[in-house]
């Protein structure tokens, strides 16, 4: 099998999830190519191997690919200490300890020595000299003898500080190198195994796998022209994914679709309405599975029974227990007369020292782990005391390593027995003969059936260790990578933008970034660029006099995509600046986008009403007619003629009202306008579209008449203009 | 030194002869071995045996059969379980001595910790009570303070040295202890026992003459089947398809160097023709209530046979059988192949054949919003297709499973290659409902929306299959409503309509499906 390397060429980002290609060159060629470096969030089930290239056979075929765990192989892993130097330090430290603690324990002995009182004099009798002398010489035996020992003591303190520095030291080293040979959770990555066929003799082949949780929503930069002729319309997308690869320089397609999965051609079968009753039980296209194999077995089993029961038991080894007690660092002073004031506790300590039982309640204190009880049971220990935590290195005092050691392996391959056992309740795609074990006939319940390889066991087939240790649990990793990568679909949109499953319609589309681009793995979004298209764009101004006399500069701007531009946020630039930052709805293809500049305060607009009311008696039926004459005068002070739109509003009547509205004398004419763009619809609306020249002003009328019953007014008041 | 035993005893008193596996004939939940081999006889009775059979054997299919002028006169299997004693016995016997040996020590060192303690205890009372002494001593005019500083040196030297020594011993257990659970993990893999279930042919031939003769065994054994499974290539409007076999077998005995052969054959169809019973018929008053359901028809192509078997894949928990289209299918594999007793598969081609296929882009998006490359071939090949799985492979890549049902020779038949990615399909379904005042009958209006999206740079034509329910009643009237449904549409009799369509590079389009159903009153069921 081949390692070969493997570059991300291409990413699609659906709606949900990504689609990454690979390009995979393989040279030579060889029956089986493994694939590794892949993201551990990859669907296995997406993964597919095709041949693009192929130099000098053009039979290549990609026969099989199945995904597998990898790990890379470690150049040189750092060796480990001589345990027997450690172990032989720990020893001397220990034995200089206990050296101290002898020293420690004399120099309090002599220290103790009083000055001896003077004897009691014989009954009747003068008492005895003051023994001055002697007192002297006793003071001067101990000081001397007090400071080689203090001398002694500090000698041996320093070799310790010494020892227990190159011990630290030791003890790292073995550290690192035990964790070099473990395998971290980084370290794993998949890779893809997949098996060719043919005669070439160099390859290109392509990789595709799917990846959940990476998201996008579209966002746009408009830069217009100082004179807001022509129009930059430059695409970007916000971009999300936490797969646990990081894209760089890939070209990356955007897609607002789902993504595709396999699935086979369903089949349509007509419906019929007819009377109900008991349908018939229908035939199956497969036959069903042949009967009566276990009867073959009898022979076997009955064998099987018989000789079970012929052959002895084995008897297993009984490993003889040790039971060691380790020597107290520590001495205390025994003799009640000295110390005086002496705590329970250190009494227990010293009884101890000869050999006594420990409490195994004092181990709970202590911060040890369940072992302690495995622990107890091979090798009883000195309780604690203060001074044994202080002085005492720990190592001597643990029972064997090599039983403890194979306890654990025991209880972990038990534990995956259990795990592994029973019956795998994954359900595969489709029945996949080549991923099928039969069953041992000695399993009497699940003999003569195929059952799944199950995922942990193929994984670590593939799994390359070169003697480090796997101390985690791969289905777990996986598991953990795979919601690494979905929680990205959570992770909230920037402001303005909109999701792209909302935003898009029935009608799905694919955008294409223009240059490569990198997205990298932080589950954080990122705009990247997709590209800058030129549209055409004209300028023209709108005005709703009866709200505000503000005069609005819009541009309008073609989509110069096949595709729609997408709701999402828009900075808008205009020469240079930026401007504001709007959010643009579904633009059509070929439509028109429409974006406010802002207030042109060159065009002015003034807005003037007149309303007289007069009673008509001329029909039969006497009425009122309230007249309303809207003036509105557009100034134009540019350098240019505009384009202008005036929109203005007419009332009408309600269905059962009766009022009767009559346009008459508008000039120029208008046209109907019903504000459906802006989602607010409107009956009323009227709009004049006019050009205004440069320098000069524009006049605007229009006169509508509402019609009453002369006993009848309008519901909050007949003047319906200001 | 391994010792092997049998339990049972095997008879040791047979001449041992080697009678290798030559041909096996797999079925679907079972297979017939073949041995064979020229044996040496001697004129009279010969007591032969063939060691390591498959023990999952069935004893009275045992058959065996010998050429020339002799006669197999009895033949019978025998089991046992094999028991390996894997051990050394000087291997054994040295770490017991050094596990002693260790136990020993171990107990040596623990009396001397002891003495050690009682020792040390002895001299530090000593020490102590000097300490006590020596200024009542020096009190009373005692004064010599060589000695006190000989006689103390000499104490604690040796309370000292006492207490390294005691260490010294700890640090022996410590290391002896560890010794001893080595010798404890060394012995307990010096014992290691395998067990195996195994079986032999015991036969009995008479021969008038000596000669070497030919002698033949063959047996049924379970735990050994075989099912078909397909590839199917398509490259440039051409499906290459490939036969194969798929064998596991874990019988107890491995075949190497054996000729295959796969039957659909069925020893186990029961010997009993199926029971008929009787419909009889009863007539009632008819109710005024029309009960009426919608069901489900597949309708059968007679010219193409579709792909997929109903209810999807079956799984695999519960293999299906080999359809053989009721005519009994024996394929031979070319050449000789190797099966381990793994329970692993083995592939075994078969055969292949290559022909022209249509391929289009078919649209059911009713039930997968999805556009389907659907190739339609003939197997031009000399055997039939037997129904299995098959792995479809496009130009150069894999693409996916499908599966295929039993194909004859010369019968044309359908194989999806999988969705498009390209081609992208969303469908609506409006539904609204009015009863009329007048007549009563009710009138569910449905209108389907489906848009179709070309995502990918090529023109695609697409073939695009909705349905409409059939009435067989006369109280439900289904009508295609024209005026709402997009033109150049076809509407068979089994309610099916279609329509073809191309799709520009990049290009959209809708099609759209009105029709109604008006139900009388008093029907009930929809």
């Amino acid at each position: 099998m081949r390692e070969v390397e493997s570059s991300i060429e291409r990413v699609t980002v659906y709606r949900q999830g990504a689609r990454v290609r690979r390009r995979v060159e393989v040279a030579p060629v060889e029956d089986t190519v493994s694939i590794p470096g892949l993201p551990l969030a990859l669907t296995d089930g997406t993964v597919r191997v095709s041949v693009i290239e192929a130099e000098g056979g053009a039979d290549l075929v990609v026969r099989s690919v199945h995904v597998g765990l990898y790990v890379a192989p470690k150049g040189s892993l750092p060796e480990p200490p001589d345990e027997a130097e450690i172990r032989e330090l720990e020893r001397r430290i220990e034995k200089l300890d206990v050296e101290r603690e002898d020293l420690e324990l004399e120099n309090a002995l002599l220290g103790d020595m009083e000055v001896p009182a003077r004897p009691e004099p014989e009954e009747g009798k003068a008492p005895p000299a003051s023994p001055i002398a002697a007192r002297e010489l006793l003071e001067s035996f101990v000081h001397d003898a007090r400071t080689t020992r203090s001398e002694r003591r500090r000698t041996i303190e320093d070799e310790i500080t010494q020892l227990k520095k190159r011990l630290t030291e030791l003890r790292m080293r073995r550290e690192e190198a035990s964790t070099a040979r473990r395998i971290s959770t980084q370290e794993v990555t998949k890779t893809v195994v997949a098996k060719l066929s043919g005669s070439a003799t160099r390859a290109v082949l392509a990789l595709d796998y799917h990846v959940g949780g990476a998201r996008w929503a579209p966002a746009y930069q408009v830069r217009l022209a100082k004179d807001a002729t022509s129009a930059e319309i430059v695409q970007r997308a916000l971009v999300c994914q936490q797969s646990g690869e990081d894209w760089r320089g890939v070209r990356l397609s955007l897609s607002t679709a789902n993504p595709m999965t396999w699935t086979e051609l369903p089949e349509l079968s007509a419906l019929r309405i007819g009377k109900r009753q008991a349908s018939p039980s229908s035939k199956r296209g497969f036959r069903p599975p042949p009967a009566g194999a276990s009867q073959l077995y009898a022979d076997y089993d009955r064998a099987l029974q018989a000789t079970s029961r012929m052959v002895p038991p084995a008897e297993p080894f009984v490993a003889p227990s040790t039971n060691i007690v380790a020597p107290s660092v520590t001495v205390e002073r025994q003799h009640p007369a000295y110390g005086g004031g002496m705590d329970p506790s250190m009494m227990a300590a010293m009884s101890s020292v000869g050999g006594a039982a420990p409490e195994p309640d004092a181990f709970e204190d202590e911060g040890y782990d369940e072992e302690a009880d495995e622990m107890m049971a091979m090798t009883e220990m000195p309780p604690p005391s203060a001074k044994l935590m202080r002085s005492a290195p720990p190592a001597p005092a643990r029972p064997a390593p090599t039983v403890r050691a194979r306890r654990k392996e025991k209880k972990r391959s038990a534990a995956l027995r259990e795990e592994s056992g029973g019956i795998p309740t994954t359900v595969l795609e489709a029945t996949i003969y080549t991923q099928l074990v039969l069953q041992s006939p000695a399993d009497g319940a699940r003999r003569q059936r195929l059952l799944p390889v199950d995922r942990r066991a193929q994984y670590l087939e593939t799994l390359s260790r070169d003697g480090r240790a796997l101390d985690l649990d791969v289905l777990s990793v996986v598991e953990q990578a795979v919601r690494r990568a979905h929680a990205a679909s959570d992770v909230a949109l920037p402001r303005d933008a909109i999701d792209v499953g909302r935003a898009s319609g029935a009608f799905d589309y694919t955008y294409d970034a223009d240059a490569p681009v990198d997205v990298d793995s932080d589950g954080v979004f990122h705009s990247v660029p997709l590209g800058t298209r030129k549209s055409a764009c004209d300028v023209h101004y709108v005005v709703v006099p009866r709200e505000d006399e503000n005069v609005f500069r819009i541009a309008e701007i073609e989509n110069p995509l096949f595709a729609p531009l997408l709701s999402g946020p828009a900075e808008l630039y205009v020469g240079d600046e930026y401007v504001l930052t709007t959010s643009i709805d579904n633009v059509a293809p070929k439509g028109r986008l429409t974006l406010g500049l802002g207030v042109e305060q060159a065009i002015r607009c003034a807005r003037n009403t007149r309303f007289s009311e007069q009673r008509t008696s001329d029909a039969v039926v006497a009425t009122n007619e309230l007249v309303h004459d809207i003036a509105v005068e557009l100034v134009n002070n540019l350098g240019r003629d505009v384009r202008c739109e005036v929109r203005e509003r007419i009332p009408w009547p309600d269905a059962d009202a009766e009022v009767v509205v009559e346009e008459v004398e508008v000039a120029p004419a208008w046209t109907r306008y019903d504000q459906e763009e802006r989602g607010a619809p409107l009956v009323g609306g009227r709009s004049w579209t006019v050009s205004v020249p440069a320098r000069s002003e524009v006049k605007l009328s229009a006169r509508y008449v509402v019609k009453i019953y002369a006993n009848n007014e309008i519901v909050g008041g007949n003047r319906r203009e200001a | 030194m391994s010792e092997v035993r049998h339990f049972p005893p095997i008879d040791t008193s047979r001449t041992v002869v080697p009678v290798p596996v030559r041909e096996v004939t797999l079925l679907e939940d079972r297979a017939r071995v073949r041995r064979w081999a020229e044996v040496d006889v001697v004129e009279g009775t010969n007591r032969l045996v063939v060691l390591d059979v498959a023990p999952t054997l069935q004893d009275v299919s045992l058959a065996g059969a010998i050429d020339g002028e002799a006669k197999v006169t009895d033949l019978r299997c025998r089991r046992a379980m094999r028991v390996w004693h894997e051990d050394q016995p000087e291997d054994i016997a040295r770490i017991d001595t050094e596990i002693e040996g260790h136990r020993r020590t171990l107990r040596h060192l623990s009396e001397d910790r002891t003495r050690l303690a009682d020792r040390y205890e002895q001299i530090s009372d000593i020490a102590m009570k000097s300490a006590e002494e020596i200024p009542v001593d020096a009190a009373w005019g005692m004064v010599n303070q060589q000695a006190w500083r000989e006689n103390f040196e000499r104490l604690f030297e040796r309370m000292r040295s006492m207490r390294q020594e005691t260490f010294d011993v700890y640090h022996h257990q410590i290391d002896t202890s560890e010794a001893l659970d080595n010798a404890v993990l060394r012995r307990q893999a010096a014992t290691t026992t395998t067990r195996r279930f195994v079986a032999w042919v015991e036969i009995d031939v008479h021969a008038t003459a000596a000669g070497k003769l030919r002698l033949e065994v063959d047996y049924v054994v379970p735990s050994a089947l075989w099912r078909p499974m397909h590839r199917a290539r398509l490259v440039d409007g051409k499906v290459a398809f490939e036969m194969s076999a798929v064998v596991w077998q874990r019988t107890g005995e491995d075949w190497s160097d054996v000729e295959l052969a796969f039957s659909t054959a069925r020893s186990s169809l029961g010997t009993e023709p199926p029971l008929l019973s009787d419909d009889r018929l009863t007539a009632r008053r008819r109710s005024e209530q029309v009960e009426v359901e919608a069901r489900q028809v597949r309708v059968q192509r007679a010219q193409v046979k579709g792909g997929g078997g109903p209810g999807g894949a079956p799984s695999a928990r519960e293999l299906p059988g080999v359809d053989d289209g009721g005519d009994i299918q024996v394929l031979r594999a070319d050449g000789r192949h190797d099966v381990p007793s793994d329970g692993r598969p083995t592939t075994v081609p078969v055969d292949a054949f290559e022909a022209p296929c249509e391929a289009r882009l078919v649209v059911i998006a009713e039930l997968d919003t999805k556009a389907f490359l659907e190739t339609v071939l003939v197997n031009t090949g000399s055997r039939p297709i037997l129904a299995g799985p098959v792995a479809l492979v496009r130009e150069h890549g894999f693409v996916g499973w499908t599966e295929t049902l039993f194909v004859a020779p010369g019968q044309r038949f359908s194989l999806s290659f999988g969705p498009d990615d390209a081609v992208r399909v969303t469908r609506t379904v409006q539904e609204a409902s009015e009863v009329d005042h007048v007549d009563g009958w009710r009138v569910d209006a449905r209108l389907v929306k489906i848009f179709l999206s070309n995502l990918g740079g090529d023109p695609k034509r697409l073939a695009i299959t909705e349905r409409i329910a059939v009435s067989e009643v006369e109280q439900v009237r289904v009508a295609l409503l024209e005026e709402d449904t997009s033109h150049g549409s076809s509407v068979d009799d089994d309610g099916f309509v279609r329509w073809t369509l191309d799709l520009d590079p990049h290009g959209r389009a809708t099609r759209q499906l009105a029709w109604s159903v008006a139900v009388a009153p008093g029907v009930e069921g929809l």
